[in-house]
């Protein structure tokens, strides 16, 4: 499941190092805000060039994300290269996401706040299935002197002089999401204040599969209760669950529940990886 | 959130100036360190100025931390006037801490940190 390891910012500058090396496997991500000129590209010391979204905003604040998934491990020093102008950017790296095939679920989309406010929010988004959800806000209108999380979500990096700020959110379901932050002073409406979001999918999330066995069979994302007559007059008793994608490094999220609703007791899981 | 401030290289004239300041002890729960140039004087357009941080953990080995692109003097920013600065995040057990200035142009300036903790 995906976790936080380490992050940095800097404002204004063009290359930033990590603070501790970078673990292999892992997601970096970029998180960069400027005024003017262009960005043509980004890359790592160690990790050569990441995945850059297009260029969001129309105003004095532009604004993009870049990452790096299933990364080399080592010192990392990111680089923005090209002119941007005012460039302030925040470097991430995140654990337990997807390394097998690009973990971004979906694509990296942007809100352009409409109206001045001190809640600015993110037009609706979807994951498919459970992962990081990363958003970042850029104002080059406002300087900030408080900045805070939306519900849900952890506040990264704040630079209130610059402005830019960002967020996440780990192992979230799949579903329809928004994010949101709160600031101190009311951001510039339409169309300097930018929110862009990102969603990324966990390692070993099982998205399909049966049950087998003994008891009730499933289909895969049925909910309900599992019947379990006889469960509790057995001391042991074993069901297993056979996924129809084994992925190389498997969580299984699994709950277990007596008939009368209660959690269940005692519940234990063999991962047939380990 | 408390800021300590550090005048590292003092007031002076500077022309085409490559320096690097003397080390700055890392306060216990340092959050970001700023450095920028204080000055009285207006920015004059013919200015460029560059940043870049460096941190140790053992004062011998110093690591690079952040660089800044070219400032250009005059550069303005929401109409005003911007003085040179870089501020860096830390979340490490980073011990000191040094800017390096490199300036074309002759200008009259101070090189101070900000200490966030």
């Amino acid at each position: 499941l995906s976790g936080f390891v380490q992050k940095r910012s800097v404002y204004p500058g063009t290359s930033l190092a990590y603070s501790s090396n970078v673990t292999a496997g892992n997601l970096l991500v970029v998180w960069l805000v400027w005024t003017s000129g262009t960005l043509t590209g980004v890359s790592g010391s160690l990790n050569g060039a990441f995945t850059v979204s297009s260029t969001s905003g129309t105003g004095i604040t532009k604004c993009a994300i870049a990452y790096k998934f299933n990364c080399s491990g080592g010192a990392e020093t990111i680089s923005a290269a090209g002119a941007p102008t005012d460039l302030g950017f925040t470097i991430y790296e995140f654990s337990g996401i997807q390394t097998s095939s690009d973990p971004l679920d979906g694509s990296i989309a942007s809100t352009t706040i409409a109206s001045s406010t001190t809640t600015p929010t993110s037009a609706s988004f979807s994951n498919s299935v459970t992962g990081l959800i990363f958003v970042g806000i850029g104002d080059e209108g406002t300087t900030q002197s408080t900045t805070t999380a939306g519900s849900g979500y952890t506040l990264g990096e704040f630079q209130g002089g610059h402005d830019h700020a960002d967020e996440y959110a780990l192992t979230v379901a799949a579903g329809s999401h928004t994010a949101s932050f709160t600031l101190g002073t009311a951001c510039s409406g339409s169309p300097d204040c930018v929110i862009v979001v990102a969603c990324f999918k966990d390692a070993g999330v099982v998205t399909g599969g049966q049950w087998v066995g003994s008891g009730t069979r499933r289909a895969p994302g049925q909910k309900g209760p599992f019947d379990q007559r006889g469960f509790l007059a057995s001391p042991f008793r074993q069901y297993d669950f056979t996924p129809s994608v084994v992925p190389s490094v498997a969580t299984f999220i699994y709950r277990m529940r007596d008939l009368d609703g209660l959690s269940g007791q005692g519940a234990t899981m063999k991962n047939p990886l380990e | 959130m408390a800021v300590q401030t550090k005048t590292i290289l003092p007031l002076a004239l500077r022309t085409d100036f490559v320096q690097t300041s003397p080390p700055v002890d890392v306060p216990v729960g340092l959050l970001a360190a700023r450095f920028r140039m204080e000055s009285t004087e207006f920015l004059t357009p013919d200015l460029t100025c560059q940043f870049q941080m460096e941190e140790t953990n053992n004062g011998t080995d110093w690591r690079f931390v952040a660089g800044q692109s070219p400032f250009v003097g005059g550069q303005l920013k929401n109409g005003q006037p911007v003085l040179p600065s870089m501020r860096v995040t830390f979340n490490d057990g980073a011990t000191q801490i040094r800017g390096t200035v490199t300036t074309q142009g002759s200008w009259r300036w101070a090189l101070v940190v900000d200490l966030e903790t």
